[in-house]
């Protein structure tokens, strides 16, 4: 018998709304690994919410059709609540763990159901024993990294003993060691048997333990099959806004020429794949065209006066280096990416360019001024932060008000002609018709737009972005890379912190890495990205079309199309 | 993210059942507001001292002191300012400024009353800096507090640390916008702490929810019985401790009875 029967599920917030869920059917099968993708606002959360008994038995709004049984009983009784049958890990672990040590927050839910001691004491250690935590066992959680706090959220769910697990976008806000270990854990869970629903737009990290993606569009399930089956399925990837892996968009540019081909889902047999063929031989065609899909990049060297200068920085936080001994220069016309794993210092160092922060030691220079001694109302003209979250910012009645909030703050006044850049810029940035809208009334991307707008509304020469594409989906990313390819063109210094490497590969000129504190590269994107054994070493995966660049013998390839270009396909061309 | 106040150390005090540390919680408590005398206060501030060096928290308390200093002084003065406007019979007047006649009298009760004052923030403060919240939470509900009312208190601890961070964030979003705080007149510096304390709000609400719907997920139901993780048990070190507690009582009875005050 299926672990879950969903037939017909509908639901709605509010009862004269819109159906967030429609008409879903959905069936998942004891020791499945699932993935729930779709656009954001699809209702994949709501259905998530659903089949862990949030809804109806916790938010007891709102109208719920069809049916649902957990297990054969009945999830949707009024009288039932089978909120331990089904788990559910969020987004923001820190929301999620009620204990001092992790096995505190273990136990908290162990505690809940009145578990007697010594079983309690036996669940603990068996999940704690299971996920391969002990060193986590009496570590503050407070003081856990990303990963590890969202690893303990899972062991946390996991000793309530639930049938399925959902993990609602687990990563979305980790770097990539907290990636990883999360990884690491979905592939522990799935040697163990257990049944995981996982949601996420991204499924580079994820589709190789996957065995059934669902799709939902409009809160309907539109597609429903085996992950080989999705992936080989362009129309349905393309609608259903997820960045399916690298390899997989390989797949499809090589078929166009080899003709049928196993779907490549993960890196592993992908290279194995194309070794036994033949095409990642080392010492062939080795020269790559730098311009090969790059056609919006600078492709000429920094050169000319920077924007910003860092000369000898250090930053302490108490004893604590949080920035030492950094020298780097960020040019006009280019985008640089700032990367490294959470607590490198990156979001420490940016903060010095707008003088949110002083320095310990050393000096700066950004756009003539020197933030040290400048105030931070000042460097507001010169120089717009967005911050990885817009709902950190927006406060405003309206969105237009948003948007000429830096203007008012910086000038005191609003000109004619500032009010009319801001409109256009929210003409650009697909805002004009949300003008008179409350900003929190927006949705997640437009939120993110509308804090760009924000900080571009002063004409700052240099642009910070930090983070931003956290929880995007492929559409909305694409829009941001348009977005920074044209801020680019504009001659301004844009600097973006981000951990998604494959969007760096994508958009930037140069990039500096961060670890510990110090930097560790820094340099035209190309021959950053090369350094294999550097990224190996800070616990950063390259993106899979640099890695099997890497294993062509080639350094520094950065797009599909030039790694194609290694390739020897002359046995492969058809007709 | 920091815990409120917490040092993780391995010492006595904070390995003791943390009953008996709500235990000499109170007993300092009912000791200080009963026997508020200039010697007895003194005695409890040497106490404290001891405690901290033996709890290995000392630098952290004198972190503490240095930060409450400011509070203290003003206390002091403010209440030898307020007993040199009355005369006391009994007192001496030392020296006299204007109709500000400060006696010895004064002096004492401004020195008891600031020690009062010290020794209850530092008796609280203990508790804090070698009690974790979890176990803060679980001594409240073995003593009989609801649990929810500990879990509240377990909670303000959690949150405290993010609300910080949350708020640190908001204001640093903000003023990369430019937004001055100390600018303007009373409407323009409202409007700019608007900009700060909206976004925050909705950030609590959002947390607050979060949080919610997380206690739903681990089945926890307000009011309802619970089992415990962690079974305290009093140990040798406890009842010693009870013991030294039992000393610290009797003396400060018969220093409050015997030595005036």
């Amino acid at each position: 018998m299926s672990i879950i029967q969903a037939k017909g599920l509908n639901y709605r917030y509010k009862q004269d709304g819109e159906w967030a869920v429609y008409n879903v059917d959905l069936t998942v099968e004891n020791g499945e690994i699932i993935g729930l993708v779709g656009s954001s606002g699809c209702g994949k959360s709501t259905t998530a919410y659903i089949l862990s008994g949030i809804i109806p038995h916790y938010y007891k709004y709102g109208e719920i059709q069809g049916s649902l049984f957990i297990e054969g009983r009945n999830s949707l009784a009024q009288d039932g609540d089978f909120s331990g049958s089904v788990g559910i890990v969020m987004q923001n672990p820190d929301a999620q763990l009620f204990g001092f040590s992790v096995e505190d927050t273990i136990a908290f839910g162990l505690e809940n159901i009145r578990l007697g001691r010594q079983e309690m004491v036996q669940r603990v250690n068996r999940v704690i024993e299971e996920l391969n935590i002990e060193h986590l066992r009496t570590r503050f959680t407070g003081e856990l990294s990303g990963g590890q706090k969202q690893v303990a959220c899972i062991a946390s769910v996991l000793a309530l003993d639930p049938k399925v697990l959902i993990l609602d976008e687990p990563v979305s806000s980790l770097d990539p060691g907290g990636r990883m270990l999360v990884q690491q854990t979905v592939r522990r869970l799935k040697e163990l048997g257990r049944t995981v629903l996982v949601i996420d737009h991204n499924l580079e990290w994820i589709a190789p333990l996957l065995d059934r993606v669902v799709v939902m569009e409009k809160g309907s399930v539109i597609f429903d099959g085996p992950t080989a089956a999705f992936l080989g399925n362009s129309e349905v990837i393309e609608r259903s806004g997820v960045t399916p892996p690298q390899v997989t968009e390989l797949y499809y540019l090589l078929r166009s020429t080899m003709g049928e081909l196993p779907i490549f889902i993960s890196y592993q047999d992908t290279r194995d794949f194309l070794n036994k063929k033949g095409l990642l031989k080392p010492g062939g065609r080795q020269k790559i065209n730098p311009g090969n899909g790059d056609s919006a990049k600078n492709q000429q060297p920094a050169a000319g006066p920077a924007s910003v200068t860092v000369s000898n920085l250090y930053h302490f936080y108490g004893r604590t280096a949080a920035v030492s001994e950094v020298n780097a220069a960020f040019y006009p016309g280019r985008v640089t990416a700032v990367v490294g794993q959470n607590g490198s210092g990156k979001s420490t160092l940016v903060k010095h360019f707008n003088g949110l922060l002083k320095p310990t030691r050393g000096t700066l220079e950004v756009a003539g001024l020197s933030p040290a001694s400048t105030s931070i109302a000042q460097m507001a003209r010169r120089v717009g932060m967005v911050f990885q979250n817009p709902e950190q910012m927006l406060f405003e009645e309206t969105v237009e008000k948003e948007a000429l909030f830096g203007i008012q703050a910086v000038f005191g006044s609003v000109s004619e002609e500032n009010r009319a850049r801001v409109l256009d810029l929210l003409e650009q940035f697909s805002l004009r018709e949300a003008a008179e809208e409350a900003p929190f009334n927006l949705a997640a991307g437009q939120k993110q737009s509308l804090a760009i707008v924000s900080a571009l509304a002063v004409d700052p020469e240099v642009l910070i972005l930090d983070e931003p594409t956290l929880g995007f989906d492929r559409k909305r990313k694409s829009e941001l890379v348009s977005l920074i390819h044209k801020l680019r063109a504009d001659g301004r210094t844009v600097i973006l912190i981000s951990h998604d490497l494959s969007l760096v590969a994508e958009v930037a000129d140069d990039v500096l890495v961060m670890n510990q504190s110090r930097v560790r590269a820094f340099g035209p994107l190309r021959e950053v990205f090369a350094m294999q054994e550097l990224f190996e070493e800070i616990g950063i995966p390259l993106p899979q079309v640099v890695r099997l660049g890497l294993e062509c013998g080639c350094n520094g390839v950065l797009n599909l199309k030039e790694l194609i270009s290694l390739m020897d396909l002359s046995n492969y061309v058809q007709g | 993210m920091q815990v409120v106040g917490y040092v993780p150390r391995n010492s006595f005090f904070h390995q003791l059942d943390p009953r008996i540390k709500l235990l000499w919680f109170i007993i300092f408590t009912l000791t200080a507001l009963i026997c508020r005398t200039l010697p007895v206060m003194s005695l409890m501030v040497i106490c404290i001292f001891l405690l901290w060096i033996a709890a290995d928290v000392l630098k952290e308390a004198l972190n503490f002191v240095r930060r409450a200093f400011i509070l203290l002084l003003i206390a002091l003065v403010t209440w030898i300012v307020f007993g040199a406007i009355n005369l006391d019979p009994n007192g001496v007047v030392l020296f006299s400024i204007g109709f500000l006649h400060v006696e010895n009298t004064d002096i004492i009760k401004a020195l008891t009353t600031t020690l009062y004052i010290f020794a209850m923030i530092s008796v609280f403060y203990m508790i804090i800096l070698t009690t974790n919240f979890s176990e803060l939470t679980r001594g409240l509900s073995q003593i009989g507090i609801p649990f929810v009312a500990s879990f509240m208190i377990s909670l303000i601890f959690q949150v405290i640390p993010i609300l910080i961070t949350e708020f640190s964030t908001v204001a640093d979003a903000q003023r990369s916008r430019g937004l001055e705080l100390d600018q303007g007149g009373l409407v323009k510096r409202s409007k700019s702490y608007a900009a700060i304390a909206f976004p925050l709000l909705l950030r609590c609400i959002s947390l607050g929810r979060n949080m919610a719907t997380a206690l739903h997920v681990y089945q926890f139901q307000a009011g309802s019985p619970r089992s415990t993780y962690r079974e305290y048990r009093i140990r040798t070190a406890d009842l010693f401790f009870c013991l030294l507690m039992a000393g610290y009582v009797a003396l400060s009875t018969y220093i409050f009875l015997y030595w005036g005050r």
